[in-house]
């Protein structure tokens, strides 16, 4: 079995497996081993950002199916664009969670998943990953709005306006959100950017 | 959805709240922000540490571990629903074993079809040409014509695999 940085395990051992574009002429052929490295590739992180825009597992998963279903079906009628497959793929999902949260109007869900960090692996060294936990702590010592507003905009790299749709709040509530997290780890994290920046002078 | 400024000011301040609501990547800035402030990084020292504080500071937020997720269970049930939803043609076992061996070397498993046909064509031309073939031929063309599959071709060592048109 394979592992991605960060820990997320994939189903398949593909070191050598063609590059994408490869790949998808193959399954535009409804080629199912092509299907299948594609999905153990990209599966984790359309998931990742499904489940930090639905905060529901079993909804990001069905999500995560049908961005994945869409592939297989659109045949050789699939253009993914110049960017690529990856953000096709987050693209739809986080287009599709859209469409379930404003068919549902649901902001707080009964089966919220926290995230819980995975140890840092994906840090070169020993002094990065130790770096990597004191992020995920200061992340993690955010109020849970801020925490997620930013996990949206930074990490998953919606717009402002796709944050405010997913937390239910106004553009300008997203911006609130966003200068009072980066205000707080500016401070919490001082020491950690101060390094960096006399690192590369 | 327009994109608006709702920054007032175009000072240091005024650049200090950007980098607090958009970061310091100027891509995500909105379009009337980026216009505001596209010279000043340039002009002004005070705004150009800002900058780079502002950089360091997202440099430690791509440090952030992702969550951990086990998708294999889910991975398995994505390729059972694509199964269920439209017939699969299977790769050979052998191309997918060179696949894993041999990175970037589709293109190279797929030149015998298309040199066969190639050579097919070329031997068609010829006796388009001269005419002889066709004369003696054309009976035993026609039979197999009549029972050949046009959507399929096979290849002596491959599995079948529908080409369509996409080979021509």
């Amino acid at each position: 079995m394979g592992t991605t940085p960060g820990g997320n395990v994939r189903a398949g051992p593909w070191p050598d497996a063609p590059e994408d574009r490869v790949l998808l002429a193959r399954v535009a052929r409804q080629d199912r081993q092509a299907f299948r490295i594609l999905v153990d590739r990209h599966l984790a992180s359309i998931v990742t950002l499904a489940r930090r825009m639905l905060r529901d597992e079993a909804e990001a998963d069905d999500i995560a199916q049908e961005a994945l279903l869409r592939l297989w079906k659109a045949g050789d009628t699939l253009d993914v664009g110049p960017q690529g497959l990856r953000p096709w793929l987050r693209r739809v999902t986080s287009n599709l969670c859209l469409d379930r949260i404003r068919s549902s109007r649901r902001v707080v869900v009964t089966d919220e998943v926290p995230e819980v960090a995975e140890a840092p692996t994906q840090a070169s060294g020993l002094e990065e990953q130790d770096l990597a936990r004191r992020v995920a702590e200061a992340m993690n010592a955010l109020p849970e709005r801020q925490r997620r507003a930013l996990a949206l905009f930074h990490h998953e790299g919606l717009s402002q306006a796709e944050v405010g749709e997913v937390l239910g709040v106004s553009d300008e509530a997203v911006e609130s959100l966003l200068a009072r997290a980066r205000r707080t780890l500016r401070q919490s994290l001082e020491n950690e950017w101060k390094s960096l920046l006399q690192g590369e002078s | 959805m327009t994109e608006k400024r709702t920054i007032e000011g175009t000072g240091l301040e005024a650049f200090e709240q950007v980098l607090e609501r958009y970061g310091s990547d100027r891509t995500r800035w909105p379009a009337p922000v980026r216009r505001d402030f596209a010279g000043l990084v340039a002009k002004d020292p005070q705004v150009k540490a800002r900058l780079s504080e502002a950089e360091a500071l997202d440099r430690l937020l791509d440090l952030a571990p992702e969550p951990a997720i086990d998708t294999r269970a889910l991975a398995d049930r994505i390729l059972g629903a694509a199964a269920a939803v439209a017939p699969a043609v299977q790769a050979p076992q052998a191309r997918v074993a060179w696949a894993r061996s041999r990175p970037g070397s589709a293109a190279v498993a797929e030149w015998p079809a298309a040199a066969l046909l190639a050579a097919s064509l070329v031997l068609g031309a010829v006796f388009g040409v001269s005419g002889v073939f066709d004369r003696a031929a054309a009976p035993m063309v026609a039979s197999a014509s009549a029972d050949a599959d046009p959507d399929q071709i096979a290849f002596e060592n491959d599995s079948l695999i529908d080409f369509g048109g996409d080979l021509l």
